[in-house]
């Protein structure tokens, strides 16, 4: 198969609450941003003509919420498609565009506020069915409370590890100018903040957090009009899981095995502790960090609290951007983590650059309780 | 009386003081004419007017009403009785209804108990219909550009954005013309007039999606060219609803301004012929 | 645009039927049964599916990210799915990336899903409404409804014509509606009730009527796709997607009405498609027409928007009876949208049944010429189009 790849990322600063600009006016900014780094065009023979997008039309309280932000994307009188997913997967999608034949470049534009709204837990509660779930209020926060209490009965979580992994976090963030939450922490400060959704502690949790982010991704045989320093999509994969929480076994990772699976396959790694160097996954919560790693394949079923305490996440560097833990808003966790995979492939990763990467994972979750998953394997 | 489904159009009319639902009419004033037409038919004009209600069957032509529904007996009762789907007979011309359809559909539901023929046994099952509104209160942005609309508004000025490569103005203003793809950061004053460059006599008005209100019908959508604006660009807003039937293509037209401006969409009440 | 990977054929349909009454079922059973439909076509089973398609247009049944609750019915368990939605052109993009991923070599066999239950929003018009510009053009907008472009077609070739024109077309749409047993509205309209409809149909928005409109519809549909490989190993009768092409338009949908009109996007994209298909002639080319025609009157005009027609050609066409079933090129064998829209569906439908069309499965409203060459186009968003080449042979 020939190959794809980023040849450009951008990204807009993480923050609370982005009043003072519109999506258009976001998705301007990161436009230019990778206009002045690869210099590609829109439209022609050798411009961009197809265009995949990523929003919500539940967070942007917008129907096609796509068609606002058409004009500050270039898709007038282009082709454009929207991933209503977490972003990841339009790296997905973009490759097929090009793998295919359709087109040899394509930028890839996303954005979401999770400020807009006056509760992203409304919102996630709409995703459950009007019968049973939605009625008894359950949304992504409680569900992740449920798979939280699953999960650290299983591997033994302590208080103490989870808050090693949100302290460990904010220090990273410090050093990642677009992050969104700094502020340092001492194991205390997290292991006595209030309980937001038990076991789930109000430091455990993600800041609401809005966002954009911009990719151009192009065909190998046009990749070097672009950068000196392509970084190549090895492995893609995604997996949905079962719908109710009842059925599934919430600390057993189905989905996520099974998507990273397909994309160490297509990568052709055989054995990820051997080859991955850094990782970016989206943990909304603390306690993700370890489950999700396990699911990855660089923890041990089961260990996580152990692997905590050995410095798992140092040694496979993960998440130097502060990760999800430090502030991304949902749709687009797993973008803002190929942005740093990107980054840190290319060098170009400042103070929070990491040595010696030249294989990284970026992971995604969509749904209650990681319901559904999506990993990327980008290379040198 | 000829019967269809089980009874016929005399019951429908003479229940109807037993069914009605003073509390759900008010501020209705309204006149209501039935044409039924062929075997089974007859001619009745319902008025509701101050919370009370007058059913007539008249002899001869039907008098002019706030709205008249022309049909024929089966059509009818198989409507009122709801085996009939009346938008289906709507559209293929077999109910007819010349006048304000919102009377229709949406005072006269509320009106009147529904209808039952006499021995119509009740369905074994019958389907149970949650009704829910979902509220999630948002803040939205508006960014620079708009923000420079808006204040504009407040001063009585109309603000246009314009392209720095291809000249083209945006009204309201936008961050990038979407031809170029470029930023378009300069502004410039346009109108206060425009020429009306096509316009849409709205009937049918559906909630808004933010407030829920519905609009009462008729009102004309304005879609303008700017003064100062170049050609391709588009305003629509409303009519000053006074010009609803003198309105035509081509008129130029002028802005009536709120008393009371906050830098809102409110601050405009709607544009009305210049003359 | 360089050379297709491989080529892709689709070799499974499912459609259920398309009404207002699906009280039975609840969203994940209503894809279902379009999703089992379309693998007892392919007699296939779910094992065979390497990757789901998923989508619709959420705001209206107020579900969040519906392909979570919709596993259920999508058969998407521990399988790669995504979810892409581009509004009323989401069935036609549904395909397009079918064809994508299938062309790519990542999937050698998807099946897509496009579907709606309207009955479960509030109000449609008032949903359509909510892609409009929150602070400014929300006020404005009546959900799909304007009859500006009918206000422009008046003008060009004067109210009696236009007007009749408009009405034929829509008449000869449920003629053809009345043919197909899954679509939603068929009236059993006859010309002779032209000149009443014209009159009596109750107006929504200037001269657009209600009898003009398209309706509101649940339904779902499903295709399966496959490499060309596994298609003919699957089925004798595969149907080649050649081409597709998407085309949007810039935000604000007012400029549509402007002083100054800019070029449709179904004219841009037949211009690209067709050129860089080597078709000159698309009324000789192709043997049927699948359009989502919203209403009559947007219908008229894109007939010559699509056909790259000028002057009055298209009306003459539907003066002269050219796109009837029985016509030089078929217009909409289905019954169209202004039967059947159930809207995240609907674009995918028209693919679906052009490639009916060209196996020669459609029942009673199969087109009696063979027919090799269809053209299917979705609409939706900011007057936005996507459109598709189907053949029945790999020889282009």
């Amino acid at each position: 198969m020939k190959r794809v790849a980023i040849c450009a990322v951008a990204q807009h600063k993480i923050e609370s609450d982005i009043w003072y600009k519109r999506f258009q006016g976001m998705l301007l900014d990161v436009l230019e941003d990778i206009q002045r780094q690869t210099g590609f065009v829109f439209g022609g023979e050798k411009g961009v003509n197809n265009i995949v997008s990523c929003s919500d039309d539940f967070f942007d309280a917008r129907t096609i919420s796509n068609n606002g932000v058409c004009d500050a994307i270039g898709a007038h009188y282009r082709g454009e498609d929207k991933m209503a997913q977490e972003g990841l997967n339009g790296i997905g999608y973009a490759m097929s565009l090009m793998l295919s034949g359709h087109d040899e470049v394509v930028y890839f534009p996303a954005h979401c506020k999770e400020s807009q709204a006056e509760s992203r837990n409304v919102i996630t509660n709409q995703a459950y069915d009007p019968f049973y779930c939605r009625c008894l209020g359950l949304d992504f926060l409680n569900a992740a409370g449920l798979q939280a209490r699953a999960y650290m009965n299983k591997a033994k979580i302590t208080e103490e590890q989870l808050a090693k992994v949100v302290v460990r976090a904010r220090q990273w963030a410090a050093r990642n100018p677009y992050a969104n939450e700094t502020r340092q922490l001492e194991l205390g400060d997290v292991m006595n903040s209030p309980m937001l959704c038990d076991p789930i502690r109000t430091l455990h949790a993600y800041p609401v957090s809005d966002g954009a982010v911009a990719l151009l991704l192009a065909s190998e045989k046009r990749a070097y009009e672009f950068t000196d320093n392509p970084v190549w999509i090895t492995g893609f994969g995604n997996c949905m899981d079962s719908y109710f929480l009842g059925d599934r076994d919430l600390a057993s990772n189905f989905a996520l095995k099974r998507a990273a699976a397909q994309a160490y396959k297509m990568a052709g790694i055989k054995n990820p502790r051997k080859k991955v160097d850094l990782v970016e996954l989206m943990d909304c919560y603390a306690y993700q960090q370890p489950l999700w790693l396990e699911g990855l394949g660089l923890c041990d079923e089961g260990m996580g609290g152990k692997f905590i305490d050995d410095y798992g996440p140092a040694q496979y560097n993960v998440n130097l951007s502060g990760g999800m833990l430090a502030g991304r808003p949902l749709m687009i966790g797993g973008l803002y983590g190929v942005v740093e995979a990107v980054l840190q492939l290319q060098g170009k990763a400042g103070e929070h650059q990491a040595a010696d990467v030249n294989c990284a994972v970026v992971h995604s979750t969509t749904g209650g309780a990681g319901q559904f998953h999506t990993v990327v394997v980008l290379e040198r | 009386m000829t019967e269809y489904f089980g009874t016929n159009v005399e019951a429908i009319f003479d229940t109807m003081p037993e069914r009605f639902r003073p509390d759900q009419v008010k501020d209705v004033d309204v006149t209501i004419g039935y044409d039924i037409t062929g075997e089974g038919g007859g001619k009745w004009v319902v008025t509701i007017q101050q919370e009370t209600l007058k059913v007539e069957k008249i002899s001869g032509d039907l008098p002019p009403c706030s709205v008249t529904i022309t049909a024929d007996a089966q059509t009818f009762i198989g409507g009122t009785l709801g085996k009939i789907d009346l938008g289906t007979a709507l559209s293929a011309g077999k109910f007819k209804v010349n006048g304000d359809i919102s009377i229709m559909t949406g005072i006269v539901p509320k009106a009147f108990k529904k209808f039952k023929a006499a021995g119509d046994e009740p369905k074994a099952e019958e389907l149970i219909s949650l009704k829910t509104s979902t509220s999630i209160d948002q803040r939205f942005a508006t960014g620079p550009h708009m923000g420079k609309w808006f204040k504009g508004l407040k001063e009585k000025k109309f603000y246009a954005s314009r392209c720095p490569s291809c000249g083209r103005t945006q009204v309201p203003p936008r961050e990038v013309c979407a031809e170029c793809v470029v930023r378009s950061d300069e502004f410039i004053e346009i109108g206060p007039k425009g020429t009306v460059a096509n316009m849409d006599v709205v009937y049918y008005a559906s909630p808004d999606p933010l407030t829920g209100k519905v609009r009462s019908t008729p009102y004309v959508t304005l879609y303008l060219w700017m003064d100062g604006s170049t050609p391709g660009e588009c305003l629509s807003f409303d009519l000053n609803p006074k010009d609803t039937h003198r309105i035509k293509r081509g008129m130029r037209v002028r802005p009536v301004w709120n008393e009371v401006r906050t830098g809102g969409i409110d601050d405009l009440l709607y544009f009305e012929i210049d003359d | 645009m360089a050379r297709k990977n491989r080529n892709v054929a689709i070799v499974g349909i499912g459609q259920t039927e398309y009404s207002s009454h699906k009280e039975h079922q609840n969203q994940p059973e209503m894809i279902n049964e379009a999703f089992r439909a379309a693998l007892k076509d392919a007699n296939l089973t779910l094992d065979d599916i390497d990757c789901i398609v998923h989508g619709n247009m959420e705001l209206f049944e107020s579900v969040h990210q519906p392909d979570l609750w919709h596993v259920l019915g999508t058969g998407a368990f521990g399988k790669p799915q995504f979810r892409i939605t581009t509004g009323g052109t989401t069935g036609t993009t549904l395909v397009c990336a079918a064809d994508n991923l299938v062309a790519s070599g990542m999937y050698d066999v998807v099946l897509a899903i496009g579907f709606e239950k309207l009955q479960e929003a509030g109000s449609t018009t008032a949903g359509i409404t909510n892609m409009a510009d929150p602070l400014w053009y929300r006020h404005q907008q009546t959900g799909a409804l304007t009859s500006a472009e009918a206000n422009n077609i008046i003008d060009e070739f004067g109210e009696d014509r236009a007007r009749r024109a408009a009405m034929k077309l829509r008449i000869m749409m449920d003629k053809h509606a009345t043919l197909n047993p899954r679509a939603h509205r068929r009236f059993g309209l006859e010309y002779e009730q032209m000149e009443d409809l014209m009159k009596t149909s109750p107006p929504l928005v200037g001269e657009l009527r209600l009898i003009h409109m398209c309706s509101q519809s649940d339904g779902a549909c499903a295709m399966i796709f496959a490499c060309e490989e596994k298609a003919k190993a699957i089925t004798s009768r595969p149907v080649w997607i050649r081409d597709h092409i998407a085309v949007h338009k810039e935000e604000t949908v007012a400029n549509n009405y402007a002083y100054e009109r800019p070029e449709t996007s179904h004219h841009r994209a037949a211009t690209e498609l067709f050129a860089r298909n080597g078709i000159t002639d698309p009324v000789e080319y192709f043997d049927v027409f699948e359009m989502y025609d919203p209403s009559a009157w947007w219908g008229l005009d894109w007939i010559r928007e699509f056909l790259l027609l000028e002057g009055d050609e298209h009306i003459r066409m539907v003066e002269n009876d050219e796109l009837t079933i029985d016509g030089k090129l078929p217009l909409n064998p289905s019954g169209g949208v202004t039967s059947s829209n159930p809207i995240g569906a609907t674009a995918m439908a028209r693919v679906a049944e052009a490639a009916l069309q060209i196996r020669g499965d459609a029942g009673a409203h199969q087109i009696k010429k063979e027919v090799k060459h269809a053209l299917a186009s979705g609409f939706g968003g900011t007057m936005w189009t996507v459109l598709i080449m189907l053949e029945k042979d790999l020889d282009w």
